[in-house]
């Protein structure tokens, strides 16, 4: 009983806190159109219409009046447009910060010294990511990036002895982390941005829930993880990768990006003589929606 | 952009060399390693199988790295003394060492056999068996077979039973009495020296010896479950070293009408101190043959002493906590952790070999939590009501068994 009370609150605070998620991104959507429509015509239905595009004679002579507007020559030759709302006045709007939220699932696996449990064979495992982001533009190509995470880091283990196989003895363990990476954004492209993330974070392991099938029962059942004294739930490590982004309408940017996480702190307390090492590695795939400031 | 890329190589370099690297687990039953000709590497090769293979971390307050740090030196110096002149240490010396090691760890199945590297002289400590004797209603006790049939035949000759019957199988003993009461009603009463009454009552018996002891649980099951003027059942677990934990079925499940659960277990699932599964409820079933004790309202009574070991501590903790249960006698021996058959599926539990190696070291597999009452591995079960045989003999608790079943 206690175990299925566990699970439905494990459930609870997910939703929980996958809901403070999503109603953020709605809050900060729903916040940018009116602004959008500020600077936009819109036709007899309240639709917005696309401004007339920019001709490139008024953007060489400057005669579009926007102190954004530029034209850049890529080395193949081929001209775009650095920013195509080109009739806002950006002065007010100069997007030195942005604020939003992030989505994604994350794949987890353990690197870990398991000795002569050779029958043990460890799996990677899925799970969800969510929390709120922000940048601060210190220049063109370089953004500081700081995120607040709800970063699952599941993983699994299987018996491999035939008989144990036979009876499909595993765990599989769910760990909810709260993390905070900061990074450096460095930033490339126009009006589709590609961005490369380093930096650094910091975390705590909140708790989890193991769904197992063991010797003694004949179910499968889950159950709210234990700690031991032996859990050392402070985490810590590196963090890099990859996204682009590009803003759809003025405000609002959404970006896309795969970040991996290289947890430089062991989750088991290092013991006086025995240093029993497992790491976690998280790979981060997911989706953004920012405020720009 | 160039330079941005190096310092991202540069970071990644930086990174792979940041994580600690793990030590290997030594595996204490490994055939390279149970042979050796050095004390350091046995204690070595124990400490490490403890530090895997003990099911209690979680509860033991010895400190076990402490341990190493601090006798380590003390068989390096066995070694040095071994290579000077060839000296092996004494018997006392060497479990003094081992003594030392384990003599706080709470697991009371726990017993070393350790072989001396040079000489192969084999040498038994259990830390448990030390503690019980030392406990003050324990010293200058007798214990054991031989003396519970001389006591058994007090009982005879006092009148506290009617007569009886003495079983022996192997090692094995047990014997099946009769009280009748003044009013005609009957007491049915078993003691047996270990626990193996399920697989007993499936054999024939090659012995007449054999052939008693398994008609002596037969005839007590009979009449357990089918005496019409039944007054109470005595079910004797005093100086019973233990055994098969399926017997519950017979000597609580017989009694029952809803499953009891009794306590919940758990081992490890990992070669780490505190790698535990969950705590898993173990429950005892309702036998088919079955008798409500309940509605009948016919006691239930355990006797136990400081040598009711193991599943005899198990069956009377449950007894004491049935309807009509009740137990009378010493506080038991204080092993309850249970040991399963196939070690190699867990992470913890007995390992070496003895007739191979040079070392064997028998520990419990499961932690058992009592419902209610929690871990009382090494502490023991607590009577309901306390009688000592250093106070009243072994004739006390019997006498305030039948006292009470007269009474109630």
């Amino acid at each position: 009983m206690n175990n299925i009370t566990h699970f439905r609150r494990g459930i609870g605070r997910t939703l929980g806190v996958l809901g403070i998620v999503v109603s953020t991104t709605v809050v900060l959507t729903m916040s940018a159109l009116p602004m959008y429509a500020q600077g936009q015509k819109t036709n007899n239905r309240g639709m917005y219409t696309a401004p007339a595009p920019v001709q490139r004679s008024e953007i060489r002579s400057g005669r579009s009046g926007v102190e954004y507007e530029k034209v850049r020559r890529t080395r193949r030759g081929a001209q775009y447009k650095s920013h195509r709302y080109s009739d806002i006045d950006r002065s007010a709007h100069p997007g030195i910060w942005t604020l939003g939220a992030t989505i994604g699932a994350t794949y987890n696996w353990q690197t870990r010294e398991a000795g002569y449990a050779y029958d043990m064979s460890f799996k990677g495992g899925w799970g969800a990511n969510a929390g709120v982001t922000a940048t601060f533009k210190a220049l063109e190509w370089l953004s500081i990036r700081a995120d607040v995470l709800f970063t699952q880091k599941n993983f699994g283990m299987e018996r491999m002895q035939p008989e144990l196989r036979e009876q499909n003895i595993h765990s599989d363990y769910m760990c909810h982390y709260l993390q905070i990476p900061v990074m450096a954004d460095w930033t490339f492209g126009g009006e589709i941005k590609s961005h490369i993330y380093t930096g650094a974070y910091g975390g705590a392991w909140l708790g989890g829930n193991v769904s197992r099938k063991t010797l003694l029962v004949t179910d499968e059942y889950r159950a709210r993880y234990e700690f031991t004294p032996e859990d050392n739930r402070i985490d810590g490590g590196l963090v890099g990768g990859l996204g682009v982004s590009w803003d759809p309408m003025p405000y609002l940017r959404i970006g896309f990006e795969a970040l991996f996480y290289y947890s430089m702190a062991n989750t088991v307390k290092r013991q006086a003589l025995m240093n029993d090492t497992r790491y976690n590695n998280t790979v981060v795939v997911g989706v953004s929606t920012k405020y720009v400031f | 952009m160039k330079h941005k890329l190096l310092y991202i190589i540069a970071i990644s370099l930086l990174v792979t060399g940041c994580r600690q690297k793990g030590d290997i687990y030594v595996d204490p039953n490994d055939p390279m390693n149970l042979n050796y000709t050095s004390y350091a590497k046995q204690f070595d090769i124990f400490w490490q199988g403890m530090n895997t293979y003990y099911v209690f971390w979680s509860e033991d307050e010895t400190d076990w790295d402490d341990v190493y740090t601090r006798l380590k030196p003390k068989f390096d110096a066995l070694d040095e003394a071994y290579k000077a002149d060839g000296s092996v240490p004494d018997s006392l010396t060497f479990i003094a060492l081992y003594q030392d090691a384990t003599s706080s760890l709470i697991d009371h199945h726990l017993v070393l056999r350790l072989r001396d590297v040079h000489t192969d002289q084999l040498y038994v400590y259990s830390p448990g068996s030390e503690e019980v004797k030392s406990r003050e209603y324990v010293a200058g006790q007798k214990y054991g077979k031989k003396v519970m049939k001389e006591e058994i035949q007090k009982c005879i000759d006092q009148k506290l039973l009617d007569a009886g019957t003495w079983g022996e199988k192997g090692d094995d003993a047990n014997f099946f009495g009769i009280r009748t009461l003044d009013d005609g009603r009957k007491v049915a009463y078993l003691w047996q020296s270990s626990y193996n009454m399920l697989a007993s009552l499936k054999e024939e018996g090659e012995t007449d010896e054999e052939r008693v002891y398994i008609n002596n649980i037969e005839a007590w099951m009979d009449m357990c479950l089918t005496e019409t003027r039944l007054a109470g059942i005595i079910l004797d677990n005093r100086c019973n070293r233990g055994g098969k934990v399926a017997d519950l079925e017979l000597v609580v499940g017989s009694f029952i009408n809803e499953k009891v659960h009794y306590a919940d277990l758990r081992y490890k699932e990992g070669p780490g101190r505190y790698d535990y599964t969950d705590w898993m409820p173990a429950y005892v079933e309702p036998a088919a043959k079955r008798r409500d004790i309940e509605t009948e309202n016919i006691p239930y009574i355990v006797l136990t002493n400081a040598y009711s070991i193991s599943m005899a501590e198990t069956s009377s903790e449950i007894i004491k906590k049935l309807p009509t249960g009740r137990m009378i006698g010493e506080r038991t021996y204080g092993a309850h952790g249970q040991l399963m058959p196939y070690n190699t599926y867990f992470h913890d539990g007995t390992f070496g070999d003895i007739n191979n190696g040079k070392h064997y070291v028998y520990t419990s597999s499961l932690q058992v939590r009592f419902v209610d009452d929690g871990i009382l591995e090494g502490v023991g079960i607590t009577p309901t009501k306390a009688i000592y045989q250093a106070e009243d003999g072994y004739i006390g608790a019997m006498n305030k068994a039948l006292d009470y079943i007269k009474a109630y």
